[in-house]
């Protein structure tokens, strides 16, 4: 396929992308919010809300400006494949960094 | 002008250019997931990690997800352009990335300068002398900083240099569908920084 095929014949569509960015700027809005207000809210619930408006700040970006959700479904495994890799090191890693505070304490 | 498919595309039909980002891409994430999930662990099990974060400044870090959040916007404007085969606006929404880009480093380098003024480095040399073993988990929590961030800042310039090549022939007509490519590299490194700004900024 010639490249100028590859713009013309391209499959995925396009959102409205003011409207993602909005959205976006809302969520970090938000989470300042939740920064600032900490004393109010407790600190679980203000780092619970920051954690969560990132997540989904994420998805909005990866699905809409990065056209995932336009992609073939079988080409999702890619990403999600590496995200599972990346939480499995969490748990591998976990017991190294678990019995870190033990071995201080006894120096 | 590009259009919807009524079927669902097939992997075959992807752009081999984008799929190749994508790999590439997952690589990345392999990388910044890994040091962001051994970060996470270390806040969590060592209590003399957390009062570290005090020294960041939380408004150049909100600044600079706001710069990074409209570069994101940008790129894929320019993309909607290459599409339309908007030449100018093409150059322009381009530019205004690399603007936004040069914003987020003079950024870093303010807050990478505050730090070296207060003898916080990769290695902080003034903590480790030191016999008190919260002093060194100070200076290994100053070298996941300045890695995390440095690498990251590696990757904004990395992509700023793509930006500018694929710029000089778009503005052109040439290579258009480059345009996405550079910008699927953008949003990544825009991805990092929604979770490293969180974790090193607001989670004190």
């Amino acid at each position: 396929m010639e490249n100028k095929d590859i713009l013309e014949n391209d499959y995925h569509g396009h959102p409205n992308y003011k409207a993602v960015f909005g959205s976006l700027v809302a969520l970090f809005a938000i989470s300042v919010v939740a920064d600032l207000m900490k004393g109010t809210l407790g600190n679980g619930l203000a780092l619970t809300i920051i954690f969560a408006t990132a997540f989904i700040k994420f998805f909005l970006v990866v699905a809409n400006f990065m056209h995932l959700k336009f992609e073939p479904v079988k080409f999702l495994w890619l990403p999600i494949f590496t995200m599972f890799a990346v939480f499995v090191f969490l748990i591998l890693v976990y017991p190294d960094v678990s019995i870190i505070e033990l071995k201080v304490s006894k120096w | 002008m590009a259009t919807m498919t009524h079927t669902q595309p097939s992997i075959e039909q992807m752009p081999k250019g984008r799929l190749a980002l994508w790999i590439l891409i997952a690589g990345e994430v392999a990388i910044f997931g890994g040091f962001i999930m051994s970060y996470i662990l270390y806040r969590l099990r060592l209590s003399d990690w957390g009062p570290q974060t005090v020294h960041t400044v939380v408004w150049a870090g909100a600044l600079n997800t706001m710069v990074l959040l409209t570069s994101s916007f940008t790129i894929v404007e320019a993309h909607a352009a290459a599409i339309k085969k908007d030449l100018k606006n093409v150059a322009k929404y381009m530019n205004i990335t690399l603007i936004l880009g040069v914003v987020f480093l003079i950024v870093k380098g303010y807050e990478y300068n505050m730090k070296f003024s207060h003898h916080l480095s990769l290695t902080s040399p003034s903590l480790l002398t030191g016999t008190d073993m919260a002093a060194h988990i100070g200076s290994l929590y100053w070298s996941y900083y300045f890695i995390m961030t440095g690498l990251h800042a590696t990757h904004v310039i990395i992509g700023m240099i793509a930006i500018f090549m694929v710029k000089l022939q778009a503005q052109k007509g040439h290579a258009l569908h480059r345009v996405e490519l550079a910008g699927l590299y953008w949003h990544m490194v825009d991805l990092i920084w929604i979770f490293l700004f969180p974790l090193l900024y607001l989670a004190k």
